[in-house]
């Protein structure tokens, strides 16, 4: 299988502090399913932030599909951002905005108007359920409703790489499965995905692969081990 | 593409925000209104010293007893000097008419004065491109045989233009010392309202968006703001203008000051709307495409 997302010698610290991940390298081959887990603070959120170019490493090297990411100019860096179907532990929606909006957001800046728009928000929103509540104001939704609009924003062009930073972490056991289905859906149509969750019950009921942060490395582990590891 | 996401985006952003939106609307008017004010009184000061330095009247006061075929011989020589414009006989009668006019109220101060003793004048004016030269044309004229004498204010006159020269340095140096705090207002209101603003400029960045995409809307937002606000300058620099206008008849001087009084051709405050949207447009994206700076890796 190929390889889809490579780190080489990652490392990042904040304020010229300890590292938060030192000397990291990682293989996400394509059409994987990785969780990404580890302690609060351990360094999950540091990774998206790294993959996604909100950040730049101090050293090393991140490339997807063969080409290094951390040279993109900044037009590039937004080309890079539409083909990752991204969902943020505080979702990041525009609270002003309509359910409707908001998935429509990544379709607008890529050019879709009119009919084909609104066409391809409602599927969006169909497969999460909220189709009939689009025009609802995102500041009047629950964590969990506003999880699942992240979910259809990222949704929004059948992405090839997906990254989910907590997508459970504010839900309740039913809307929780609900949104793991809808990512092992995703997984089964050939994309690359990567949960970042500290919920051990999560990997262990939607097994995969897992990579665990630990002492600000990245390491592979099977539950078990992880288990042991506290 | 820009445009047709860029305008409702932008429209909905003033709605949302109009609370930040309407407190720069007010800055910009106030900081407008005081340029404006400033403006008008310099264009006043330069038209009002324009008039009055082009109204100079000579006066040539003819030789008591001269006979009337030479009072008109030396009208007549004066009238076909290229640089007067026009030029009239004045009458002691005439002369003291003119006189009780100008008193107005106090004419009473003229009772019982008759026009025995008074001369004959021969008040004449220049063309208003060779008013500089007034007072050499006056004294060319003394030296004619049947002038008694020559009156100008030659002295009055320079150091009014003087006057006027410096009044017109001081008022541009405050205009552009004006202007530069004028950008710097909307500058700081710009930056301030955006900072607000942050998290949206950066969920936009998340999703892809460009920065051509993301500078759109705010543009047409800045745009806006700096049209609403000027239309409001102007309402109120006119207002002022109108009410200092009413306030000016309660005498003779003041009245004439309020005959002379301009406001702003439509042409110019046109301009000056297209340059505040400009300066708005302009403003708004130097402070997003910052802020773009600032979420870079």
């Amino acid at each position: 299988m190929a390889t889809k997302i490579a780190l080489e010698g990652l490392t990042k610290s904040y304020l010229g502090m300890l590292p938060v991940l030192d000397d990291v390298s990682c293989h996400i081959d394509e059409g994987e399913f990785y969780y990404l887990t580890g302690v609060s603070g351990a360094g999950k959120t540091t990774v998206f932030r790294l993959l996604m170019l909100i950040e730049r490493p101090d050293r090393g090297t991140i490339e997807f599909d063969g080409a290094d990411i951390t040279r993109l100019t900044p037009g590039e860096q937004a080309l890079h951002r539409r083909r990752i179907g991204m969902v943020f532990q505080d979702y990041r929606l525009l609270a002003a905005d309509s359910i409707e909006e908001n998935v429509a957001l990544p379709l607008r800046v890529a050019g879709y108007r009119g009919a084909k728009l609104r066409k391809k928000t409602v599927e969006q929103l169909e497969q999460v359920g909220l189709a009939q509540r689009r025009r609802e104001r995102v500041a009047g939704l629950s964590g969990g409703e506003k999880q699942l609009v992240s979910i259809a924003r990222a949704l929004a062009f059948s992405p090839k790489v997906f990254f989910a930073d907590e997508p459970t972490g504010n839900l309740d056991h039913t809307m929780a499965f609900r949104v793991m289905e809808l990512i092992r859906n995703l997984h089964r149509e050939g994309c690359t995905v990567i949960v970042a969750t500290h919920d051990l019950s999560l990997i262990r009921a939607f097994r995969a692969r897992t990579l665990l942060i630990k002492d600000r490395k990245l390491h592979e582990v099977r539950l078990a081990e992880h288990r042991a590891s506290g | 593409m820009y445009l047709r996401y860029g305008i409702p985006r932008a429209l909905r952003g003033l709605r949302t925000n109009w609370q930040a939106n309407a407190n720069n609307v007010l800055i910009l008017a106030a900081s407008l209104a005081v340029l404006g004010m400033i403006v008008l009184l310099y264009l006043n000061v330069v038209h009002f010293s324009e008039t009055w330095l082009s109204n100079t009247t000579v006066s040539l006061f003819l030789r008591q007893g001269l006979p009337e075929p030479q009072r008109q011989a030396l009208l007549e020589q004066v009238r076909q000097h290229p640089l007067v414009k026009d030029a009239r006989m004045v009458s002691p009668g005439d002369g003291l008419r003119d006189l009780a006019d100008k008193l107005g109220a106090d004419q009473s101060l003229l009772a019982g004065a008759g026009n025995e003793g008074l001369p004959y004048t021969i008040d004449f004016d220049l063309f208003v491109d060779y008013r500089d030269r007034v007072g050499t044309v006056a004294e060319r004229f003394r030296g004619l045989p049947g002038v008694a004498d020559v009156v100008y204010t030659e002295h009055l006159l320079e150091q009014v233009r003087l006057f006027f020269v410096m009044i017109k340095a001081i008022g541009a140096f405050f205009i552009g010392l004006i202007l530069v705090s004028f950008y710097m207002i909307v500058s700081l209101a710009t930056k301030l309202s955006l900072h607000a603003r942050r998290e949206e400029i950066e969920i936009l960045s998340l999703v892809g968006a460009t920065r051509r995409f993301i500078c759109s809307a705010f543009i047409v937002e800045g745009m806006l703001i700096a049209l609403a606000g000027s239309l409001l300058a102007a309402g109120i620099v006119w207002l002022c203008h109108q009410l200092l206008i009413s306030g000016l008849s309660w005498n003779e001087v003041t009245a004439g000051i309020k005959e002379q009084a301009v406001f702003f051709p439509l042409q110019a405050l046109g301009g000056a709307l297209a340059a505040a949207a400009v300066l708005g447009a302009v403003s708004s994206y130097l402070a997003v495409s910052r802020m773009l700076r600032e979420l870079q890796p």
